[in-house]
């Protein structure tokens, strides 16, 4: 066997969804009397929290670095809950009081959403670039029906069936530069220090693409999140943005990432591979899709696949001889 | 030589409990019942999802000492036979509801049964009932949640639980 087997009876976090998305729970640090059920409060949860630590928020070094030093230090000893928390944080280096508070301490779930994705581009001031860009963007808006329609009929405009009445208004349109718009600019570009002027004009050469990603945490519980961008040209890319960034605003945040020129973003999805144990993953896709719900797709198709096979039953079935019938001559 | 051995057997140790949790040795006792308002299809939308350990248990005792459900589809539509008929809502005026069946499938450790009926108007509530696996362990708890634009609304059903209503939480303005 090549590497680590797919083991589907372990603790993921799609395990432990149902539960938390509830509103009857307590939270896992809760005397053991109150507990409204053990199972998922004191076994699913903490093992899908420990291993979402290991996998997501701390990677596997460091998270195996920490728990064999809290081995080491409690041997023999008896270690409550905090003295747990307290070793890892202090281990790994990592600050994770927020971490612990939410998974430990609250009934909160995690559910981020990618709200909305914002494109900006940099304003150059210069009229002869920014009146251009603006005539694109109104040359780009769907040309009216009445104008369409009027072309496919073939319909002309007094000017253009009279072309001597063509005046100065007909050859310029409301982009069009005036000298006083470029010494006003000029002007202005002449007062920059040289270094200023330096890093405008690098930034003209770059034009890059500035994305401003609005997140809301809808579920209350902060987690990291993990990023997956997609390109017009088919590059990808995955980012991880980390949990400190709820730090000052937890319950709505923006980010903004910058991508070279050619690296159009055509979608991006939070948590695709469902690390985090996010409740709906509906609100992770920008542009949303529509996700079937599980009866639909069952409806849609049975599952099929390698991990739906039963292999310690079919193993138990003895090797044969394939049985070969004599062809009739 | 030693120390890190012990080490390696107590970190396998704290490890296996952990993350394996309760999953090999012992039966769950806990089923867990979606009950989704699907606007897009206008069905509401049930799925009961149960540990395959605990149905494989409770399948040899409710049908057959030989019932397979993992290789055999016969045995698992029995045993959602018997789910289904454990499972049951009413409306607000405590007028039962006809749910249709609409399958069963295994994925990894669990066994899902799905139901379906139409949404209508007046679904602000629900009498459920669930006993399933109950009268087989005491202790078993069947997890409802009921969902309806993204608001969930719950109820943990022992076997002492008769009809329980759940009021559906309202849409978010």
């Amino acid at each position: 066997m090549n590497g680590t087997p797919d083991l589907p009876w372990g603790r993921e976090p799609s395990d432990v969804i149902e539960y938390m998305k509830s509103n009857v729970q307590v939270p896992i640090m809760t005397q053991s009397d109150s507990v409204l059920q053990l199972d998922p409060n004191a076994y699913i949860k903490p093992a899908v929290a420990l291993n979402i630590l290991r996998e997501v928020v701390l990677g596997r070094e460091l998270f195996d670095f920490a728990f064999q030093e809290y081995s080491h230090r409690w041997m023999n000893k008896r270690p409550t809950p905090s003295d747990f928390f307290r070793t890892m944080e202090e281990a790994s280096g990592v600050d994770l009081d927020w971490f612990f508070r939410g998974w430990f301490y609250t009934t909160d779930h995690v559910d981020i959403s990618l709200d909305r994705i914002y494109k900006l581009r940099l304003d150059t001031n210069n009229p002869d670039i920014d009146f251009e860009r603006r005539r694109q963007d109104y040359q780009a808006k769907p040309m009216p029906y009445s104008v369409e329609r009027n072309q496919q009929s073939g319909q002309k405009t007094w000017v253009e069936l009279n072309s001597d009445n063509l005046d100065y208004h007909d050859q310029h349109d409301q982009f069009s530069v005036t000298n006083k718009e470029r010494n006003k600019y000029n002007k202005k570009h002449a007062e920059l220090d040289p270094w200023e002027q330096q890093v405008l004009a690098r930034a003209l050469k770059e034009d890059k693409n500035y994305y401003v990603f609005n997140f809301a945490n809808l579920g209350g519980l902060v987690m990291p999140i993990l990023l997956d961008l997609t390109f017009e040209n088919g590059n990808t890319e995955s980012l991880v943005l980390p949990a400190e960034i709820w730090r000052r605003s937890p319950s709505h945040v923006s980010k903004l990432i910058v991508t070279d020129k050619d690296n159009i973003l055509v979608s991006a999805v939070v948590d695709r591979r469902g690390e985090t144990a996010d409740v709906d993953i509906e609100n992770n896709y920008y542009p949303r899709q529509i996700i079937p719900s599980r009866i639909e797709a069952f409806k849609e198709e049975e599952r099929k696949g390698n991990k739906y096979r039963d292999i310690m039953h079919d193993n138990k079935e003895a090797l044969k001889e394939p049985e070969i019938k004599v062809k009739k001559k | 030589m030693m120390r890190p051995l012990i080490t390696l057997v107590l970190i396998s140790m704290v490890s296996l409990s952990l993350f394996a949790g309760k999953a090999f040795g012992h039966q769950q006792k806990e089923a867990y019942t979606s009950i989704v308002f699907n606007q897009r299809s206008g069905m509401l939308e049930i799925q009961h999802r149960f540990y395959l350990h605990d149905a494989e248990h409770a399948a040899q005792q409710v049908i057959d000492k030989s019932t397979d459900l993992i290789s055999d589809p016969v045995g698992r539509e029995a045993f959602a036979y018997y789910a289904i008929s454990t499972f049951a809502m009413q409306d607000q005026q405590q007028q039962p509801l006809t749910l249709t069946y609409v399958g069963t499938e295994l994925e990894g450790k669990y066994l899902w049964v799905y139901q379906e009926t139409p949404i209508t108007a007046d679904m602000d509530g629900f009498y459920l009932k669930m006993s399933a696996l109950q009268e087989l362990w005491s202790d078993q708890t069947n997890h409802i949640n009921v969902e309806r634009n993204k608001r969930v609304t719950s109820a943990r059903l022992h076997i002492a639980d008769s009809w329980h209503f759940i009021e559906v939480a309202k849409p978010a303005h």
